[in-house]
């Protein structure tokens, strides 16, 4: 195909939109409004997955134990430990592995916050790693272990993860459910958009056809006008989303402690990278699919 | 090259014919005026050789291809062999008088350098250089019609079939456009005029096909009271 030629569509593509004003600003808007609501629950998904990878250490039972304590009370809470019911392993973890680990999860870059800390002076206490063959049990053996002498405290994060992946599977079905409306009067808008367009251009759909310009050549301008308005509607979408992202992420960053675990929200770019590739192809999809139907049905070549 | 072999055209629902019967031949580079009254069938035969709708007996080839066969992937190569003029112009408002004859040359997906240098010789032609800058609706119907004429020729057709050209203009309009039109048959083009316009016909003396109720009841060179 020539560069003319295309050069040509989008001119024309352009011109339909410009030319039906009112119609294609309500075919972004339906766009906008279907993808925003989506994008929501996409930012929720990815900042749920996010969470439970931060806190799958946590599906272990984690008991930190006073420090200096005698080998003997250390051996009696290991010993407790291992007869808890549904009780795989128990691991122990020194206060210099302790260290060694968070000096890991700190990664290079940060490890100089901790840099000043020896295994003796480190507030990182040593610690009992419970795995547990059956995760039911986990609140029962965590209520016996804080009870336990030598321990100074215990952390799962087996319920967090619980409701977040409960949230989840709610939010999904009512979002996929409004989401699927909102994408189907999206097409509806634009289908009608682009009828409206085959109807005001009928003059010269149909000196074209008499002139012999081919099939595809009289669609194309109609497809892309589609597509057009999808991309338009999806640019928008990502543009309010971003906005929107780092507002919320403004607001949890200004009061500490909303979530568990000292985890933080997805990153910013992580997130908007994910969802700008969906919602463009996805804008694409609507446009293309409503002003595929609409050809079909008026465009009669 | 045209060749019409007992052709006959019911439109779908109609009791009787539009077109019965039909055999004749044009040839390539002739001129010819389809006559007859309101009704006759006229514009029914220019739909059957614009392969708008094919006949419900009969065949129509043109150079040897029966329009039948021609698929619906292959019918714009087709249409591009052939110009059409109608009584009512078609042409598009919002653009000049130049796009308007450029546009049948973008739908064919020409050269822009070629559009550029044919669409002013065009205009030359049909007299209307100096106003292509101009919008259709600030034309008299003659020149809307000369821009109409200007468009179904662009693109160089074997044959170029005109519905009512004059139908709207005065005679002394309706002569210059006619004899615009005997300028394109003289480079070769074949030209068929369906008209009412009886008086341009007689003289002219030129071939002249009639039609009665869907028959061709007349087909001699001369005037149309011969
Ligand atoms: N689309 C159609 N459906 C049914 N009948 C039609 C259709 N078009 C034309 N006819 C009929 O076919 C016959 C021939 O019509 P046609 O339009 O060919 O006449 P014409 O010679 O062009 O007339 P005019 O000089 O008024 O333009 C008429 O009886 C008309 O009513
Ligand atoms: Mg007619």
């Amino acid at each position: 195909m020539k560069l003319y030629t295309i050069k040509v569509f989008f001119r024309d593509a352009v011109n339909n939109i410009r030319r039906n004003s009112v119609m294609s600003v309500a075919s972004i808007l339906s766009v906008v409004s279907a993808l925003v609501i989506v994008g929501v629950v996409l930012s929720l998904a990815i900042n749920i997955n996010y969470l439970t990878d931060n806190i799958e250490a946590n599906l272990q039972l984690k008991v930190y134990l006073e420090d200096s304590i005698p080998s003997v009370v250390q051996e009696e809470v290991y010993k407790g430990l291992l007869s808890c019911e549904g009780v795989g392993d128990v691991e122990y973890q020194s206060k210099a592995e302790a260290l060694q680990s968070f000096r890991a999860t700190l990664g290079e870059k940060n490890a100089s916050i901790i840099s000043s800390y020896t295994e003796e002076n480190s507030p990182l206490p040593a610690a009992f790693i419970v795995t547990f063959e059956d995760a039911s049990f986990i609140e029962t053996a965590y209520l016996k272990a804080v009870e336990m002498e030598g321990v100074k405290d215990a952390v799962y994060g087996e319920e967090t993860v619980r409701r977040l992946l409960k949230f989840n599977a709610f939010i999904n079905t009512v979002t996929w459910v409004m989401f699927a409306i909102l994408s189907l009067i999206a097409v509806f808008i634009i289908f009608n958009t682009i009828k409206l367009t085959v109807f005001s251009r009928r003059n010269e759909i149909s000196i074209m056809k008499y002139v012999g310009a081919t099939d595809w050549y009289i669609r194309c301008p109609f497809l892309i006008e589609g597509t057009l308005l999808g991309v338009c509607g999806s640019l928008f979408s990502i543009l309010l989303l971003r906005n929107l992202y780092y507002y919320v992420v403004g607001l949890i960053a200004g009061s500490a402690a909303v979530l568990p675990f000292g985890t933080s929200l997805a990153p910013a770019s992580m997130v908007l990278r994910e969802i700008s590739l969906i919602f463009l192809v996805y804008g694409i999809l609507l446009g293309a699919v409503g002003s595929s139907f609409s050809i079909k049905k008026f465009l009669k070549v | 090259m045209i060749d019409f072999v007992n052709v006959s055209m019911q439109y779908e629902g109609e009791e009787g014919y539009a077109l019965r019967d039909i055999n004749l031949t044009i040839d390539q580079g002739e001129f010819v005026f389809l006559v007859g009254k309101s009704g006759a069938g006229k514009s029914t035969f220019i739909k059957l050789l614009l392969r708008e709708m094919v006949p419900t007996e009969g065949t129509i080839t043109i150079s040897g291809t029966d329009l039948k066969e021609i698929s619906d992937r292959k019918l714009p190569y087709y249409r591009r062999r052939i110009g059409v003029v109608f009584q009512d112009y078609k042409l598009l408002e919002n653009r000049t008088v130049f796009d308007n004859v450029a546009f049948a040359m973008e739908a064919v997906q020409a050269d822009p350098k070629n559009i550029a240098r044919i669409v002013p010789k065009i205009l030359s032609m049909v007299g209307l250089r100096d106003k292509s800058r101009k919008f259709p609706e600030t034309l008299s119907g003659g020149e809307q019609q000369r821009v109409a004429i200007a468009r179904s020729i662009v693109n160089n057709p074997r044959i170029l079939i005109c519905d009512e050209p004059t139908g709207n203009l005065d005679p002394v309009t309706s002569s210059g456009i006619m004899n615009l039109l005997l300028d394109i048959n003289k480079l070769g083009t074949t030209v068929i005029i369906a008209t009412h316009d009886i008086t341009m016909v007689d003289r002219l003396k030129k071939r002249v096909l009639s039609l009665q109720k869907g028959q061709l009841v007349g087909d001699r060179v001369g005037g149309y009271y011969n």
